[in-house]
């Protein structure tokens, strides 16, 4: 229980609603300082343009590399995680607390002739920090380049006044724990004028005589430290969330961005088109950055491409398609309109078919992505642009022809790489619900590289989803 | 909610809002700058530090306490870092040489005299002084907050007091004290 003083009580009132204005010039020098030290403002034209080159380069070097193992028909797939990096040590500058840093005040004062609201200028310290190039920087204000100061010089013996000019001249290259900076300290001492308290003047003497710069560099690491310690501790949860999961699905929308049919060159003239279908999967992400993203997982991919009015007779072997392995189960022949006008002018057919069909491609894949997100708008929904290459294993090969409802499987494509990848570009949407969980929303497209066997086809397929899913973050 | 905002914006590194931050909270940092330093071109530098700090750091501000309070424990970490590992002062509580208190509540002494006491003290009283007295901080956290023992703590303490007791006990016995307090 704290004793009460009266001295306590006299300062604790007078204090009680003091408030001094800020000096004019103090918001100018804090100001510049900012301006030094905030990251420069990168406007968004220029974040899409870098995120756009990033993403084009991946997409050439992956393009590159991908047809290079097409034929070779390699199917490995190199991850590299980069390491965390995040450094957590003062070095960082960006959580670096600025103030502490350069300020070296070594002064002891006891002047009893200045008003106290007054700058004194009489006597100085002059104090010059040089820090090596990791950690340079200055942060020097109008007033630390001349800090006024006194101290009053006490004769030991006596305790009395002294007339005696106590000059102290220390020049000391100290290494501190970084061996990064070098201070130069040169301290003037002049005499006091007054009649000082003997016990007060003692202590000072003492204070003076104990003193060391070396004290004090091991001072700045730690306040620094502290200040540093003590606003990142409150923060160590937050910053603890870098593991990124989403359950997600997404419609996906199959197209054909070359030309003919993936099933034969007989059915490019035929119509097509592709059918929606749904995507789901698991996302994984790692923050490695405020802003930066590693990003994996596995995904369930469904795509369906359907060819339309082609015809099916009874009886096998009028016609083959030659990128389709016809099953032994099926013994109907499919042909184009042409095949039938061909064989019903040779008189093969009897008579012409009137109900068209429909062929219909099934591919199912298993995706396992790997993405770098980055983001670039940080507000109250969080946009990212995502770039990288999924490895797509071939799990759903199938090709049926539907006529009317019915449907029946006829084979499958035999010019189907088992292993094959696409180049992947998304925007992401996200939403902070609450800490731990987050919406997100993903307009994605992916461009397929050699699903199909070189020199097969000239069906180039590519699919569009937008994924959607709560982020659990961890 | 608009401090939250403002908070946020400065999170952002938004020069306008910094700005409005700071004259938001310029005065009370500045006057508490003012106690903890010996004179008025070194509040202003630890203010000016205090803040560079306070935005360099903001982002970190988990709105969970008082942005007040984190504020102020910044700006007097910034002045403790000065001064800290001077361990100069370590005096036997035993010691002290007790003196009887006078009842200040009627010295009318002003504001700006006692001010000027408190920056005249030697910086570790000084610092101890207006923990304790000022800012209701423990033996205990001082002793921690400035790396010293809870002993040295309490005997700065009162080696502070009995300073500003005698320089007070001075200006009340002076006659240029007396003369004016009777012609108020």
């Amino acid at each position: 229980m704290k004793k009460e003083h009266n001295i306590d009580r006299l300062f604790q009132e007078s204090f009680k609603d003091f408030e001094v204005e800020a000096p004019k010039n103090a918001w100018s020098n804090i100001e510049k300082e900012l301006k030094s030290s905030n990251k420069k403002v990168v406007p968004l034209w220029q974040k899409l343009g870098a995120a756009a080159a990033v993403i084009a380069i991946i997409i050439l070097a992956g393009s590159q590399w991908f047809i290079g193992v097409q034929n070779k028909q390699e199917n490995s797939f190199v991850e590299k995680a980069a390491p965390d990096k995040k450094s957590n040590g003062l070095e960082d500058k960006s959580n670096r607390p600025a103030s502490i840093v350069s300020s070296v005040p070594v002064d002891e004062n006891d002047n009893k002739d200045s008003n106290s609201l007054l700058m004194e200028n009489d006597k100085s310290i002059t104090t010059e920090s040089q820090e090596s190039n990791s950690s340079k920087r200055n942060t020097s204000f109008g007033y630390r380049s001349s800090v006024a100061t006194s101290i009053n010089a006490v004769n030991p013996n006596g305790g009395k006044l002294s007339n005696q000019i106590a000059s102290v001249e220390t020049s000391e290259q100290t290494k501190d724990i970084n061996n990064s900076i070098i201070s130069d300290l040169t301290l003037n001492a002049k005499p006091n004028r007054r009649k000082s308290d003997p016990l007060v003047a003692s202590n000072i003497e003492d204070d003076r005589a104990k003193f060391t710069k070396k004290a004090e560099q091991k001072s700045l690491i730690e306040v620094a430290k502290t200040i540093y310690n003590e606003t990142t501790s409150s923060n160590t949860k937050d910053n603890s969330k870098i593991w990124f999961v989403k359950p997600q699905i997404s419609p996906t929308f199959y197209g054909n961005l070359g030309s003919g049919s993936s099933i034969d060159n007989s059915l490019s003239q035929n119509s097509s088109s592709a059918d929606v279908n749904v995507t789901y999967g698991v996302n994984v992400a790692y923050q490695v950055s405020e802003r930066i993203k590693i990003r994996s997982g596995v995904n369930r991919l469904n795509l369906n491409y359907s060819t339309n009015d082609v015809f099916v007779i009874p009886g096998g072997g009028y016609s083959s398609f030659s990128n389709v392995s016809i099953s032994g189960a099926f013994e109907s022949s499919v042909l184009t309109e042409q095949q039938v006008v061909d064989l019903n002018t040779q008189g093969i057919l009897g008579r012409f078919p009137t109900e068209t069909s429909q062929l219909q491609q099934q591919l199912g894949f298993i995706e396992i992505p790997m993405e770098l997100e980055y983001k670039i708008l940080d507000k109250d929904i969080n946009i990212n642009i995502i770039g990288g290459a999924s490895t797509l294993l071939l799990n759903d090969n199938n090709i049926d022809i539907t006529t009317g409802n019915a449907s029946t499987s006829i084979g499958e494509a035999n010019n189907l790489n088992d292993v094959s990848f696409s180049t992947n570009l998304a925007l992401g949407f996200d939403y902070d619900i609450s800490e731990r969980l987050m919406l997100n929303l993903e307009p994605t497209f992916k461009y397929q590289i050699n699903t199909f066997q070189s020199g097969t086809t000239g069906f180039q397929p590519y699919f569009f989803g937008i994924y959607s899913g709560f982020v659990f973050k961890f | 909610m608009k401090l939250k905002k403002l908070i946020s914006q400065c999170q952002r590194k938004e020069l306008k809002s910094q700005k409005a931050l700071y004259e938001l909270y310029s005065s009370k940092l500045f006057s508490l700058s003012l106690k903890y330093s010996k004179n008025y071109a070194e509040a202003q530098d630890n203010l000016q530090d205090a803040f560079i700090a306070i935005f360099q750091n903001i982002d970190k501000f988990q709105h969970r306490g008082s942005f007040e309070g984190w504020m102020k424990r910044i700006t007097i970490n910034t002045a403790l870092a000065r001064y800290r590992n001077q361990k100069v002062f370590s005096l036997n509580y035993e010691e002290l040489i007790v003196q009887p208190e006078e009842d200040y509540t009627e010295s009318g002494i002003g504001l700006h005299t006692l001010l000027k006491y408190i920056q005249e003290l030697p910086n570790r009283y000084r610092m101890v002084f207006n923990l304790y007295v000022l800012d209701g901080y423990s033996h205990k956290e001082i002793a921690e907050m400035m790396d010293i023992s809870e002993g040295t703590s309490k005997s700065n303490l009162a080696r502070g007091r009995q300073i500003l007791r005698d320089k007070i006990n001075e200006l009340m016995n002076s006659d240029s004290f007396n003369s004016s307090a009777q012609t108020l």
